[in-house]
């Protein structure tokens, strides 16, 4: 499939399009090979994986211990869910520009918009897998004696990591979208300005190239997520059917 | 020592009140190993979760220990008829919760969890997960679970029900035997009148819903029993008789309001 994909384009590029609009595979190949030697490529790869990683963790800890707390407080859960809920109506990419004005021009407004976007996801995914969590259980860990912190260490944290884990590859995709969009509208480096600058000089191979590089950026993160993921949830069948049991 | 006081346990179902517990009074004494058994919905898992606080009656009072049960009954170890194992413990590491979290030391906790896995027969599995496990073996890790900890009273809902005639027996004989070493109080709920008779000092029969004590009756036969021998009794057959002459009528005019 892959093959006769980048066959077609190779061979359409340039006959039955213009490749000024197309680029083509080699062209691409070519920029990639010359991005690589200069080391901008990989800086540029970097500055936006490490933009992701820390928008990741941030967002990550406040939509677990949120999710968990509104989860299993129904006093919490009615006071605060609408105000979350209707933070969530808003379009997120929206609020980008915004959030340049607050924070500058540097990395911290592309880390807030990633940030915002996996708390939401996980936020949603965890409070759903714990308001409906099995109350038997619970009540089995504090029969023994456990206390409260006990029981949400011993038993609502596992039993909410599914839906962590589930809600973090949600978050993956679209906290790259969120990052290439801040790195769109202002800055000077990343793969996102990569692709802007690119296409403000209507070079087509280099938009190409970054798309690229921002997919496999994507598969990455997605496959350490996934690799994550089965570590993590071993025990259940359907997962440890697979082999790592 | 654990102590009933006039219960009356109303059971909510879609709208809809149904009285469970109808005015039930009852004490069991320190190291009593009572029995209680009943037609199916008579309230008896319902009195139980009373003991162990996790449900409240509308009327009457639960006593453990000389205090009013309010709230969770951490002096008790229950044994629910639904197993409650922690799905992503192993089974060491289920049997093994009651000590974590009373903050027990590692190598003290594994060392008492393999006591309890060898002695329920589980050994060789201690490092499974519970959907690896069998639904009789599910149960001996629940079981395991509420012993390792030795907690003064043992509440068992059902227990022993969904496993095979030798392996109940075996357990049976365990009970009796950790019973004996350590005299716990235990309140032992069944659907099986032998196996009711074999083990408790005290056969409590319960009536259908709304559930009351219907009857009570010692079961005198000496202290260590031998489990496999102990049905072929007459004594055995004469108690059998009378308390199951009790529990019948209850079995099929239950079952015909039921219907």
């Amino acid at each position: 499939m892959a093959v006769a994909f980048f066959g077609l384009w190779e061979y359409a590029s340039g006959r039955w399009m213009d490749a000024f609009w197309l680029s083509s595979p080699s062209a691409i190949l070519g920029r990639a090979v010359a991005w690589i030697a200069d080391g901008s490529l990989l800086t540029n790869t970097l500055i936006t994986l490490y933009v992701l990683v820390i928008g990741i963790a941030a967002g990550l800890a406040p939509g677990v211990l949120l999710g968990m707390a509104l989860g299993s407080s129904r006093f919490l859960n009615r006071l605060l869910a609408p105000f979350f809920v209707f933070f969530y109506c808003i379009p997120l990419i929206a609020l980008a520009p915004l959030l340049i004005l607050w924070f500058g021009i540097g990395l911290t407004p592309k880390i807030v918009i990633v940030a915002v976007i996996v708390f939401f996801l996980v936020f949603f995914n965890v409070h759903a897998g714990v308001s409906n969590h099995d109350q038997d259980l619970t009540d089995s860990v504090r029969i023994v004696g456990a206390s409260r912190r006990q029981v949400a260490s011993k038993v609502v944290f596992p039993a909410a990591l599914p839906w962590i884990m589930a809600g973090l590859r949600i978050a993956v995709p679209y906290s790259i979208v969120g990052a290439v969009v801040g790195e769109m509208i202002v800055s000077s480096e990343g793969l996102g300005y990569v692709v802007k600058k690119s296409a403000s000089v209507l070079d087509s191979t280099g938009v190409f190239t970054a798309i690229i590089a921002l997919t496999a950026l994507s598969i990455a993160l997605d496959t350490t997520a996934q690799y994550a993921e089965r570590r993590l949830l071993r025990w259940r069948p359907s997962i440890s059917d697979g082999g790592s049991g | 020592m654990i102590e009933l006081r006039g219960i009356y346990h109303v059971f909510t179902r879609s709208e809809r009140a149904v009285l469970t517990l109808n005015d039930v009074s009852l004490r069991i004494g320190e190291s009593d190993f009572v029995a209680i058994v009943g037609p199916s919905g008579c309230g008896k898992s319902t009195l139980l979760n009373l003991v162990a606080g996790l449900l409240k009656p509308i009327r009457g009072e639960v006593i453990y220990a000389g205090q009013p049960v309010r709230s969770i009954n951490t002096g008790v170890g229950y044994m629910t008829q639904k197993d409650t194992l922690l799905p992503w413990r192993t089974v060491e590491a289920n049997i093994a919760l009651p000590l974590e979290v009373q903050g027990v030391p590692r190598d003290e906790r594994r060392e008492k969890a393999r006591q309890m896995s060898d002695l329920v027969q589980l050994r060789g599995f201690e490092n499974a997960y519970p959907h690896e496990l069998s639904g009789g073996m599910r149960k001996r890790v629940a079981l395991a679970r509420s012993w390792v900890y030795d907690p003064e009273t043992l509440l068992m809902d059902e227990p022993f029900g969904a496993l095979d005639a030798q392996t109940r027996l075996v357990l049976q004989d365990e009970l009796l035997k950790l019973w004996s070493r350590r005299r716990k109080t235990v309140v032992f709920v069944t659907h099986d009148l032998g196996e009711a008779i074999s083990l408790a000092t005290r056969v409590l029969v319960m009536s259908r819903r709304p559930g009351r004590i219907k009857l009570e009756r010692a079961v005198t036969f000496a202290h260590p029993r031998d489990i496999f021998k102990i049905r072929f009794t007459s004594e055995f057959a004469q108690l059998h008789e009378e308390l199951w002459t009790n529990l019948r009528e209850e079995v099929l005019t239950g079952d015909g309001r039921d219907a």
